[in-house]
């Protein structure tokens, strides 16, 4: 009797299960914790140099890789390094499966200050296997516009000769199936959003 | 002018300040010593809570934060910070149209019985040109000035990025 009156419970717990984990998941929203675009957007066709002096093909180099993609600049304070180490503190507690799937890529929006020495120490203090490019401003730019970011912008000088720059807060999440973004991850993205999507997005199905 | 005498007080639990020094502190630390004690440098109903440095990740800027309440009965500003390790400004994050841009501001307004939460991606401290580079673990003493005359000493605790969210969200939720 008890059953019976769970019964019905039960057949849209299994329904709800059922739909969970089909291949339309992906597309619900609640599935995921970043934002899900309403137009999936195209990885990117663009060669920058690394932090070895070596030309990065974007597309072939990151090919079937969860591939997190930032704009940002070194001398970023208070946005730009809470992003890349909240990355790097969840990826550090994932599956070695989840990591080795797993390339997070950062362009430099400040080539000027922005030395490949310096990226690379910046990027060190997060994760050594983080992938640091440099170009020249304008096709950095182009690259931004191309993903719908908007382009960075040079502020005011400061009293010592320094400057900020406004940059694209959110960090681009291209899927390994398709290689497409699907979501984008706006600042204030915390620590257990990430650990919540990265292993979701790393299986995740969207071709189909 | 009549200048009001300032009560400057640390309140802390003193074991909570040698705590900080190095060992990882007894008061209210998690296993991994995460947590450290709770001190609150205040002066008349203002109090000054959490204060934390970021490490920074490339030397030679690092930003600040902290919580400042205000039961003085009167609202109060903040206009001025600074600390013998460098250059110190008051800066806010503002997005705008997907774009974040930092700038600096001339105040923080802390009406009476708000607390005032200095984060990432809102109000920070900028220390710049700083004389030695910040490590995990270090101290950073700052001094506070407000509208109403009244000075806060603060000493920051230097710890990871990576550590600042859960430090910082567990300081909001108290």
């Amino acid at each position: 009797m008890d059953l019976r009156r769970k019964l019905p419970k039960l057949a849209i717990a299994v329904l709800v299960a059922g739909v969970a984990c089909g291949p339309q998941a992906d597309r619900e929203a609640g599935a995921y914790r970043g934002r899900i675009l309403p137009e999936p957007r195209v990885k990117p066709d663009f060669v920058l140099t690394d932090t070895e002096g070596q030309p990065f093909d974007f597309r072939a180099e990151t090919d079937g890789q969860l591939t997190l993609l930032f704009f940002g600049y070194t001398h970023c304070p208070d946005i730009c390094p809470v992003h890349m180490a909240n990355i790097a503190a969840v990826l550090d507690r994932s599956s070695p499966e989840l990591r080795r799937g797993t390339e997070v890529v950062f362009v430099t929006v400040d080539p000027e200050r922005d030395t490949p020495e310096r990226i690379r120490q910046w990027l060190d203090s997060f994760d050594p296997s983080f992938v640091g490019l440099r170009g020249d401003m304008e096709r950095v730019n182009e690259i931004q516009t191309a993903l719908g970011l908007p382009p960075a912008a040079k502020g005011e000088p400061e009293d010592d000769g320094g400057y900020l720059m406004g940059h694209a807060a959110s960090v681009v999440a291209f899927t390994p199936d398709d290689n497409l973004a699907h979501l984008v991850y706006p600042f204030g993205t915390r620590q257990t959003d990430w650990a919540h999507d990265l292993p979701k997005l790393i299986d995740s199905e969207w071709t189909r | 002018m009549i200048k009001r005498p300032i009560i400057l007080g640390i309140i802390v639990s003193l074991a909570g300040l040698a705590g900080c020094a190095g060992d990882g502190g007894d008061a209210g630390d998690d296993a991994g010593g995460r947590r450290l004690p709770n001190i609150s440098f205040s002066s008349g109903g203002m109090a000054v809570r959490d204060v934390y440095a970021a490490e920074p990740a490339a030397g030679d800027r690092a930003a600040m934060y902290f919580s400042i309440t205000n039961e003085t009965g009167s609202t109060d500003e903040l206009l001025e910070v600074s600390s013998p390790l460098g250059q110190a400004e008051i800066h806010q994050s503002l997005e705008e149209n997907g774009r974040v841009m930092m700038e600096r501001v001339d105040k923080i307004t802390i009406p009476s019985g708000w607390t005032v939460h200095l984060e990432p991606g809102s109000y920070h401290i900028m220390l710049r040109e700083l004389e030695r580079p910040l490590e995990a673990g270090d101290r950073v003493p700052a001094t506070l000035e407000f509208r109403s005359g009244r000075e806060i000493e603060i000493m920051a605790q230097v710890r990871p990025y990576a550590e600042l969210e859960e430090l910082l969200s567990s300081a909001k939720a108290q």
